[in-house]
């Protein structure tokens, strides 16, 4: 009886210890990136919007984190809006936004660009648009690390339901599996919808895709200005003159030249 | 069956020769052309028309019809087409014809030739022979009808609206005869230099009644009953309507009819036919309509003519500063309200302490209109709303003038903490987006996995797998840890506190007797027993106790000590901290 007991407890306080372990994120190594990212902001309080703009372009790696990236995108957004480039700062807070959701300054900014870009608001206002931001709020990583903290919760919770019984552990255990599935679900939604290459059309009036890389081959698709694709072929070197990408959007694929649309 | 099918396609064979040879008798008779008036003699007033009659054809297309002062030609209707066949001795021979009718308007008396004018069939010109008509004046009708044409003012400006009242009627006398009654007015939507706008109202409580209008419509008309005109005693009737006057010049009407008589029949078994009928006309007129003048036009004039008022109400006289108040100006009197342009006042003079926000336009009717000025004042110390000015041309007085609305007083209550919107200038708060990120950038690499757009390229099992597995686990270690027992019975919980519930009670007792209470219940609790089993019970050597000899021996010690203490003339219970560490000792051994 008594060595059931202990082993009860051992195993539990184990995987405990393992789960939080797993929750808890690993922190990386600061790079000599932290000297770039001084200097473009002070070539941008310098008015130096190009030198800003090539340090921060540069910066923005693949393998940052989530809130170092938000922070870059953001920045790159505001140097396109002072340029008045209006599209191509809609792109850059959207792709900030979905790094870092719950940044009231950022929204701030991309409501702002879309308005001097003639697009609609991005949050309508109404129930749909609501209920979507909420969703929106949450992080991956964010959702991870929860889904995790309640994985090691439920540990503790079933433990004491076997240990003590009683009503309480079992309410309980019932509203953090609830939770736990929520998390799942949400997790699993944000994953199966996540673009591996993601693009936003900056065109100001849309672009009509192209059944070939090059000029008079009209696919019949047209994309509205703002509108989120997947960038899924290249032809030519990323940045180039003359490059084109061929991207996936809801209605089909299609070719249109890489001026057209900015990928992050 | 096949009978009557071969029947049939006879028939229809037959019906199919006749047809070709009645085309090819057709083709072979030449077409002939006729015209007349269908009377030689008309009253002035009276419709007259030209019958063209086209003989062996369908069809044929009429020139351009000559002009005739005095007559008003219009436009050819038709043609109406006839077919007929008939047998001679054997021989079928088909005729045809077609008929155009063109209807004459007479607008004075005289004797007149209508030219001949040009009919093409197929590739045939015919020439119609001219036609003579004497038009006279109807006595009878100018002695019993009545028809009056009045237009007011008389002399208008452009831009200016305008009334037109056609009253017309007859004697009093032939009321009771009178079923029939057609106005002939040739400007009747054809007003050049003039567009018509809403009335001026109708008379309230009016009776109306119906009559015919240039022969093809119906026009509503107001019935004014018996009444005097001139001296005369008429049964008359009224139709007003309003223009505006679009360009300088004339604004030509010309002359203008009645016709009222009696008709019988006119249902669809009998036509109507004309018992009586009588005619009265009204002479042409004319409206001058003069430009605008250009000396002492207002560079503010927003083509308001006429004769306008201006009366201004305001929602609130108490504001706060940039709180919006609604002006409500009424524009009244017989200017032409629908079509002026509202004066600017965003750049009017007087208003530099408003700020316009926009202004809500409605016409209510052809003499009221209705415009609301949403202002909000920018400065505190404004006092009042200034007099709203309207530019207007006044035809009477022949010269430009301001109308003015009465100042609305106000008073203005400035923000506390702000020096008032009239800081901020002219133009609207800016909106600017927040600055760059300057700090929290670290540099470091995430952990975060790059996104997959399939769940089946790279699961990310680890999670809900764990969440599963702790379940599974749940599930396997449950039943083996209870072992049949539920943790949360009473009993169970007693148990499980029994050492707290011994020390507890240790403390609190105040004789040997106490002591072996507490003692006892101790053990009744752990064993799942009650107390008073362990009153003079023994456990060394007994089979359903599984504890090692010596903590057995040791036990039986202390309870034989606390019931000598309790019970008996001498002895000492043993001191709490041994009792204690006692139970410690039995609680892991796993009593």
């Amino acid at each position: 009886m008594n060595a059931t007991r202990w082993f009860a407890w051992a195993t539990g306080l184990a995987l405990l210890l393992v789960l939080t372990s797993w929750a808890t994120p690993t922190m990386g190594s600061a790079s000599a990136g932290s000297a770039d990212f001084e200097s473009a902001v002070e070539a941008y309080r310098a008015g130096d919007l190009a030198t800003a703009e090539v340090l921060f372009d540069g910066l923005l790696d693949a393998g940052l984190s989530a809130s170092d990236r938000a922070i870059l995108l953001r920045n790159l957004g505001n140097i396109a809006y002072r340029q008045d480039e209006f599209m191509d700062a809609v792109a850059y807070y959207t792709a900030a936004t979905r790094e870092e959701s719950r940044d009231g300054d950022l929204w701030h900014n991309l409501e702002l660009a879309r308005a001097s870009a003639g697009l609609e608001p991005a949050d309508a206002g109404d129930l749909a648009a609501t209920a979507a931001h909420l969703f929106s709020l949450p992080t991956a990583a964010e959702l991870r690390t929860a889904g995790w903290l309640l994985v090691g919760l439920l540990a503790l919770v079933l433990l004491v339901e076997v240990l003590r019984g009683g009503t309480s552990p079992k309410v309980a255990a019932g509203l953090v599996v609830f939770a736990l599935a929520g998390d799942l679900a949400l997790l699993q939604v944000r994953s199966m919808t996540a673009l591996e290459a993601p693009a936003m059309v900056v065109a100001a009036d849309g672009v009509e895709l192209s059944s070939e890389p090059r000029p008079g081959y009209p696919a019949g698709i047209d994309l509205e200005p703002a509108e989120v694709v997947e960038v899924i072929d290249r032809l030519g070197q990323q940045g180039q003159a003359g490059a084109w990408v061929k991207v996936q959007s809801a209605e089909g694929q299609g070719w249109l030249p890489e001026s057209e649309v900015l990928s992050w | 069956m096949n009978g009557m099918k071969n029947f049939m396609v006879l028939g229809l064979v037959l019906l199919g020769w006749l047809w070709f040879a009645g085309s090819a008798a057709a083709q072979d008779v030449a077409p002939r052309v006729s015209a007349h008036l269908t009377t030689g003699v008309a009253k002035l007033g009276a419709p007259v028309e030209i019958i063209v009659v086209v003989e062996g054809s369908l069809e044929g297309r009429i020139g351009k019809l000559p002009a005739v002062d005095g007559l008003a030609i219009g436009k050819p209707k038709g043609p109406s087409t006839e077919s007929s066949m008939r047998s001679i001795n054997g021989r079928m021979d088909i005729e045809r014809r077609a008929t155009w009718r063109i209807p004459i308007k007479t607008t004075r008396t005289g004797d007149f030739q209508v030219p001949p004018f040009r009919i093409t069939v197929g590739s045939q010109n015919f020439e119609t022979q001219p036609m003579q008509l004497r038009v006279r004046e109807d006595l009878a009708g100018a002695e019993l009808g009545y028809i009056d044409l009045e237009i007011s003012p008389a002399k208008i400006v452009v831009g200016q609206p305008f009334d037109i009242t056609l009253t017309f009627g007859w004697d009093a006398g032939l009321a009771a005869k009178i079923n029939h009654a057609d106005l002939s007015l040739p400007w009747w939507g054809e007003l050049a230099g003039a567009i018509e706008i809403e009335s001026a109202g109708r008379t309230l409580g009016g009776r109306r009644t119906t009559v015919g209008l240039n022969g093809d419509s119906q026009l509503e008309v107001e019935s004014l009953g018996a009444t005097t005109i001139d001296g005369r005693d008429l049964v008359a009737y009224r139709l007003k309507k309003s223009y505006l006057a679009t360009a300088a010049g004339t604004v030509d009407f010309p002359v203008s009819h009645v016709e009222f008589g009696r008709v019988s029949g006119g249902s669809i078994f009998d036509a109507p036919r004309v018992i009586e009928m009588y005619y009265k006309s009204a002479p042409a007129k004319g409206l001058s309509v003069a430009p605008l003048p250009e000396a002492g036009r207002p560079i503010e004039f927003g083509g308001a003519v006429g004769t306008i008022e201006a009366f201004a109400k305001a929602d609130r006289r108490e504001v706060e500063l940039g709180d919006s108040i609604k002006v409500k100006v009424t524009w009244s009197g017989d200017g032409n309200l629908e079509f002026f342009d509202l004066p600017d006042l965003a750049h009017a003079p007087g208003f530099e302490g408003l700020r316009l926000f926009g202004v809500k336009d409605e016409l209510k009717s052809r003499s009221a209109r209705v415009s609301i000025f949403d202002l909000a004042p920018t400065d505190a110390n404004l006092t009042e709303i200034p007099p709203i000015p309207l530019v207007v041309y006044d035809p009477e007085e022949a010269r430009y003038k301001t109308v003015r609305t009465s100042a609305i007083p106000i008073r203005v209550h400035a923000l506390k903490g702000t020096g008032g919107l009239a800081d901020l200038g002219d133009e609207a708060p800016r909106d600017d987006i927040r600055d760059i990120v300057t700090r929290g950038f670290s540099g470091a690499l995430g952990v975060a996995p790059p996104p997959v757009k399939s769940p089946f390229k790279r699961p990310d099992v680890w999670l809900p797998g764990s969440a599963a597995g702790l379940l599974l686990l749940f599930g396997f270690l449950r039943p083996r840890v209870r072992r049949g027992l539920n943790p949360a019975a009473p009993l169970e919980r007693r148990r499980r506190r029994a050492l707290r519930v011994l020390r507890r009670e240790l403390a609190k007792a105040q004789s040997a007797e106490d002591k072996l209470d507490a003692f006892a219940a101790f053990l009744g609790a752990r064993t799942r027993t009650g107390a008073a089993m362990w009153h003079g019970r023994r456990v060394a050597g007994a089979a359903d106790m599984a504890l090692a000899p010596a903590l057995a021996e040791r036990l039986d010690r202390h309870l034989e000590a606390l019931e000598e203490a309790a019970w008996g003339p001498h002895g000492s219970p043993p001191n709490d901290e041994e009792l204690v560490g006692l139970a410690q000792e039995l609680v892991k051994e796993g009593l």
